[in-house]
C-alpha cells in the first residue's frame, strides 16, 4: 500500500491488473450475473441503449450482454424500485437495485427499513430477502440533495447489512459478497472513488486504481482492513476518508507519529475486534467520516470503545466529521465542510502533544 | 327422481331474464353440465346448463318469454318415463308424484350459470369511466361457480365472521395482547378474491389481514397462535395481529404501513414473470392507500410491465375516521386505472359472486400475461377502525344499512332460495365452525410463549 498525491492513489503494487472502482463493480455484477441468473438488476437509465450505464456507468454494457429482462430501467420511482426489489428477492430472485444519488434513499425509506428490514422478522424466521441497493454518496460540488453521507440512517435499522468500499479491489469482492448474502444489503460507493472516464468523470476525483485479479475471490463481511499499520494512534475511517487517513499518516510519519488506519469496509456487521484490538495497542482512537457529526456512525463505534476499551484509552476518542449543516455548494465551502487530509494531520497532532 | 330446473339467479340487481332460446326439447337426454338454454338480461347473455342429468320432460317457460329468478322453468326425471306432475297442466289432478312440484327448489334442482359476456352480471357501477381501458370481454368465457364452490365460499365466509367475532371476545376478556383491527363485513372480498386462486399465488396484505388469512387457507390454529402471542403462531409470536401471514401457504405476512405492500406485490410479481411462473399475486389495500405515493409508483410499474398481479382495492368507505369522499375527488378508486392505462373495474364488495366473477376475469388477464387490473370493491367494515375506535363518525343509520347488507347474510338467503343450503345445514356448518375455534383457541393457549431472549432472533438470514 502507498499513498500518492490526493488525485491519483494506487492501491496495489503489484502492477497487473488494475481497474477503476467502476470497472470492479461492473465486473462484480457481470461475474454474478453470468454465475446466477436469479441476479437482475433494477434501476433508472441503467440499460437504456445510447445511455449511460446508470448515473456512473456502473452498468455500461450489461443490458447488451443480459438484455433488458435482466437490466431493467425503471420509471423514476424510488419508492417501488426498492418495494419492487424486496418483492423480487421473496419470489425467489437476487435483484441488485440502486438510486442514482445516495440522497434519494429518503424515498426508499419505508420499503428498506419497515419491510426489506423486517420481514424476516416479523415472519418468525420464515422469509430471507436478498437484495442489495447501491448507492453513490459523498460531497461532489452537487449541494445539499446530491451530496449526502447517508450510512448513520440506515445503520440505526437492525437488519440491514451496509458495506462501503473504499478501493476496486474491495468494491468487487463486497458487492459479490452482498449479491450471494440472503440479507438486505445497502451498498454505499463514494462519488469520487468511482474513477468514471469521459462525460461522467467527477471533477475533484481521485482515481483509485486498483489490482483487481482475473480469478474469483470474494471479500466476507465484518472483516475490518488494516491499511497501515502504527504505534500511536488509529485512524478508523470509511469510503474517501480512508484515503485521507492513508495520506494524513504518510504527514504524520515524518513528525514521528506513526497512526494506524483501519477500513472498516462493512459497517453493519462491524467488525469490532479489529478496532479494539488496534485502540489496546495504540491506547488513542480517531475516527473519520463524511458524514454529519451528530449521531453519525462514528459516534457508535466511539460509544462501544468507550464501553469495552476505557482502560486501554489514554486520550478522549475523537471524532471527524462534517459539521451539523446541509452538504454546502460553493467549492469552498465544501473543502471546509468535508473532513480534510489536513485536519486530521491536525486533530491527531494536537491528541499526541496534549495525551503523552 | 324429479328434478325442478329453475331460472338462475341473475346478480343482485337483475330479477328477471328472458329464455331466448331453448337447446332441448321434451324428451331430449340431458347430461350434467350440458346447455339447456339462453337468457338474456338488461345486462347479459348467458347460456345456462344442466346441473342434473336425465331427460328432459316439460318445458315450463317458452322461447321469448320472461321468468323472475329462481322461478320453475323446466323439470327433469331420472328416466325417460318416470311420473311426474306437470305444474301448469295438472293443477287438481294429484298423484302419487305430487311431492316432485314443490316449488321450493332442492339442492337437485338446481342449475349453475355461465356468463359469457361477462363483466356486467355482477357488478353495481360497471359503467365507471374506465371502460376504454377494459379487456376484451370474451376472455371471460370461462366463468362458472359450482355448487361446491358456492358453498365453500359460504363456509370460508363463516370462518372469517366467526374467528373475527371470537378475537373481539377474547380482547374484551383481555386474553389477547395488543390492539386488533377488525373486517367483519368485508368477507366477501377476502373470500370472492382468494376462491380464484392457485397453488403458488401469493397475496399480499395490510393492517386489517385476519380474513384475508383465512380466505388464503392459513389454518386457523396458527393464526389465533400468533393473535395470542405464541410461539406456535405463523409468526412464531414476532407477527401478531398487523402481520399474520405465511408464504409458503400463499401470504406474504401482512403489510401494516398503508400502501407499503404495493410495489413489494409488484415485485413478487415481477419474479414471477422473470421466472417464467404461471403465478399470480393478488394485492390487497384499502381506499385510503390509494392516494399514497407507493399505489402511483406501484401500479404504474406494474402496467408498464404487464406484471402479473391484482390490484384489489378494499373499499370501505373509511380511513381510520375519514370519509374516502373528504380525500378524493373521484367518485370510485377504479377510475385511477385509466391513469395507468389497464383496466379498472368497480364490483359489489359485498356479494361473494360478484367478487370471485371479477377477480377471475382479473386474474386470468394476469395469468395470461396481459397484465395488472384493479379492482374496486365497495364494502364496510361493521366494526370500528380498530378496538378503541366506536365508531362516532359513522351514522346509525349509514351502518344499519349496509349490515342490511351483510355478504353473509345476503349469500345465506341466495343459497337458502337456490336450495344449495338448508336451516338445518346452517346450524350444522356454524356448530362445525364453533367447535374448530374452540379447537383454535385451546391450542393457542396451551401453546408456549416465546422465551424472553427469542426477540434476539432472526434479525438476520
Amino acid at each position: 500500500m502507498m499513498s500518492s498525491p490526493e488525485n491519483k492513489i494506487e492501491i496495489s503494487s503489484t502492477p497487473d491488473r488494475k481497474l477503476t472502482m467502476v470497472e470492479a463493480l461492473r465486473e462484480a455484477l457481470r461475474e454474478e450475473m453470468r454465475r446466477d441468473e436469479t441476479v437482475i438488476l433494477l434501476g433508472e437509465d441503467i440499460g437504456i441503449e445510447g445511455g449511460f450505464g446508470g448515473a456512473f456507468t456502473v452498468t455500461l454494457g450489461l443490458a447488451e450482454e443480459f438484455g433488458h429482462r435482466r437490466v431493467i430501467d425503471t420509471p423514476i420511482s424510488e419508492a417501488a424500485i426498492a418495494g419492487a426489489a424486496i418483492g423480487a428477492a421473496l419470489g425467489g430472485l437476487r435483484p441488485v437495485a440502486d438510486v442514482q444519488y445516495g440522497d434519494f434513499l429518503f424515498l426508499t425509506m419505508d420499503q428498506l427499513a419497515n419491510h426489506a428490514a423486517k420481514l424476516r422478522y416479523m415472519s418468525g424466521g420464515k422469509l430471507r430477502v436478498p437484495m442489495v441497493m447501491r448507492a453513490p454518496v459523498g460531497a461532489t460540488t452537487r449541494g445539499a440533495q446530491h451530496g449526502q453521507s447517508l450510512e448513520a440512517f440506515f445503520l440505526h435499522v437492525p437488519g440491514l447489512k451496509l458495506a462501503c468500499p473504499s478501493n476496486p479491489y474491495d468494491g468487487k469482492g463486497l458487492l459479490k459478497t452482498a449479491i450471494r448474502d440472503d440479507n438486505p444489503v445497502v451498498f454505499f460507493e463514494h462519488k469520487l472513488l468511482y474513477g468514471s472516464k469521459g462525460a461522467r468523470k467527477e471533477a475533484g476525483g481521485i482515481e483509485v486504481l486498483g489490482f483487481v485479479p482475473e480469478e474469483e475471490y470474494l471479500i466476507p463481511f465484518g472483516q475490518a482492513k488494516l491499511v497501515r499499520p502504527g504505534r500511536d494512534v488509529t485512524l478508523v475511517a470509511n469510503l474517501l476518508m480512508v484515503h485521507r487517513s492513508i495520506q494524513a499518516a504518510g504527514i504524520l510519519a515524518e513528525s514521528g507519529i506513526e497512526a494506524e488506519v483501519i477500513d472498516v469496509r462493512t459497517l453493519a456487521p462491524f467488525d469490532w475486534g479489529t478496532v479494539a484490538e488496534s485502540v489496546r495497542k495504540t491506547g488513542k482512537l480517531v475516527l473519520v467520516e463524511e458524514d454529519n457529526l451528530t449521531g453519525g456512525w462514528g459516534a457508535e463505534v466511539a460509544a462501544r470503545v468507550g464501553e469495552s476499551c476505557f482502560g486501554y484509552l489514554d486520550a478522549p476518542i475523537r471524532r471527524i466529521a462534517a459539521p451539523d449543516t446541509p452538504v454546502p455548494f460553493a467549492p469552498v465551502m465544501e473543502r471546509f465542510y468535508v473532513p480534510s487530509t489536513d485536519r486530521i494531520v491536525a486533530v491527531v497532532r494536537e491528541l499526541a502533544a496534549s495525551y503523552k | 327422481m324429479v328434478h325442478t330446473i329453475t331460472m338462475p339467479d341473475l346478480g343482485q340487481t337483475v330479477s328477471e331474464g328472458k329464455i331466448l332460446k331453448w337447446l332441448k326439447k321434451p324428451g331430449d337426454k340431458v347430461s350434467r353440465g350440458e346447455f339447456l338454454l339462453e337468457v338474456e338480461t338488461d345486462k347479459v347473455t348467458m347460456e345456462v346448463e344442466s346441473y342434473v342429468s336425465g331427460y328432459l320432460r316439460a318445458i315450463l317457460i317458452e322461447q321469448g318469454q320472461m321468468g323472475s329468478a329462481l322461478s320453475p322453468i323446466a323439470i327433469v326425471t331420472d328416466s325417460s318415463d318416470e311420473p311426474f306432475e306437470h305444474p301448469l297442466e295438472s293443477a287438481g289432478s294429484r298423484d302419487s308424484s305430487a311431492e316432485a312440484s314443490d316449488s321450493t327448489p332442492s339442492k337437485a334442482s338446481s342449475v349453475s350459470q355461465k356468463v359469457p359476456a361477462a363483466p356486467a352480471a355482477h357488478s353495481t357501477s360497471q359503467a365507471a369511466p374506465t371502460t376504454d381501458s377494459r379487456a376484451p370481454e370474451h376472455a371471460f368465457a370461462h366463468l362458472q361457480l359450482t355448487p361446491g364452490q358456492k358453498l365453500a365460499m359460504y363456509r370460508r365466509m363463516l370462518l372469517c365472521r366467526m374467528f373475527e367475532d371470537r378475537i373481539y371476545y377474547l380482547f374484551l376478556e383481555g386474553r389477547l395482547p395488543g390492539t386488533v383491527h377488525q373486517s367483519q363485513g368485508q368477507e366477501a372480498s377476502a373470500v370472492g378474491v382468494c376462491s380464484v386462486l392457485e397453488e403458488g399465488d401469493v397475496i399480499t396484505s395490510t393492517h386489517r389481514p385476519h380474513s384475508h388469512a383465512i380466505a388464503r387457507g392459513l389454518s386457523v390454529e396458527s393464526l389465533m397462535a400468533e393473535l395470542l402471542a405464541k410461539k406456535t403462531g405463523c409468526c412464531q409470536g414476532k407477527g401478531g395481529s398487523m402481520h399474520v401471514g405465511d408464504l409458503a401457504a400463499g401470504m406474504l405476512p401482512a403489510i401494516a404501513i398503508v400502501g407499503g405492500g404495493i410495489p413489494i406485490a409488484v415485485g413478487l410479481a415481477l419474479a414471477f414473470q422473470i421466472l417464467n411462473k404461471k403465478n399470480i399475486v393478488a394485492c390487497f389495500f384499502g381506499d385510503g392507500a390509494a392516494n399514497i405515493g407507493t399505489f402511483h409508483e406501484g401500479i404504474n410499474m406494474a402496467a408498464i410491465w404487464n406484471l402479473p398481479v391484482v390490484f384489489v382495492c378494499e373499499n370501505n368507505k373509511y380511513g381510520a375516521s375519514t370519509s374516502v369522499t373528504k380525500v378524493m375527488k373521484l367518485k370510485h378508486v377504479s377510475e385511477r386505472a385509466a391513469a395507468y392505462g389497464i383496466p379498472g373495474e368497480t364490483v359489489d364488495g359485498n356479494d361473494v359472486e360478484a367478487v370471485s366473477y371479477a377477480m377471475s376475469r382479473a386474474a386470468q388477464r394476469a395469468r395470461e400475461g396481459s397484465g395488472p387490473t384493479l379492482l374496486e370493491l365497495e364494502t364496510y367494515r361493521f366494526a370500528g377502525h380498530s378496538r378503541s375506535d366506536p365508531g362516532h363518525y359513522r351514522s346509525k343509520q349509514e351502518v344499519a344499512a349496509w349490515r342490511e347488507r351483510d355478504p353473509i347474510k345476503v349469500y345465506e338467503s341466495v343459497l337458502l332460495k337456490q336450495g344449495h343450503l338448508s336451516a338445518e345445514e346452517i346450524d350444522q356448518i356454524k356448530a362445525e365452525i364453533d367447535r374448530k375455534l374452540d379447537e383454535a383457541i385451546r391450542f393457542a393457549e396451551n401453546s408456549p410463549s416465546p422465551l424472553p431472549e427469542d426477540c434476539l432472533n432472526d434479525v438476520f438470514a
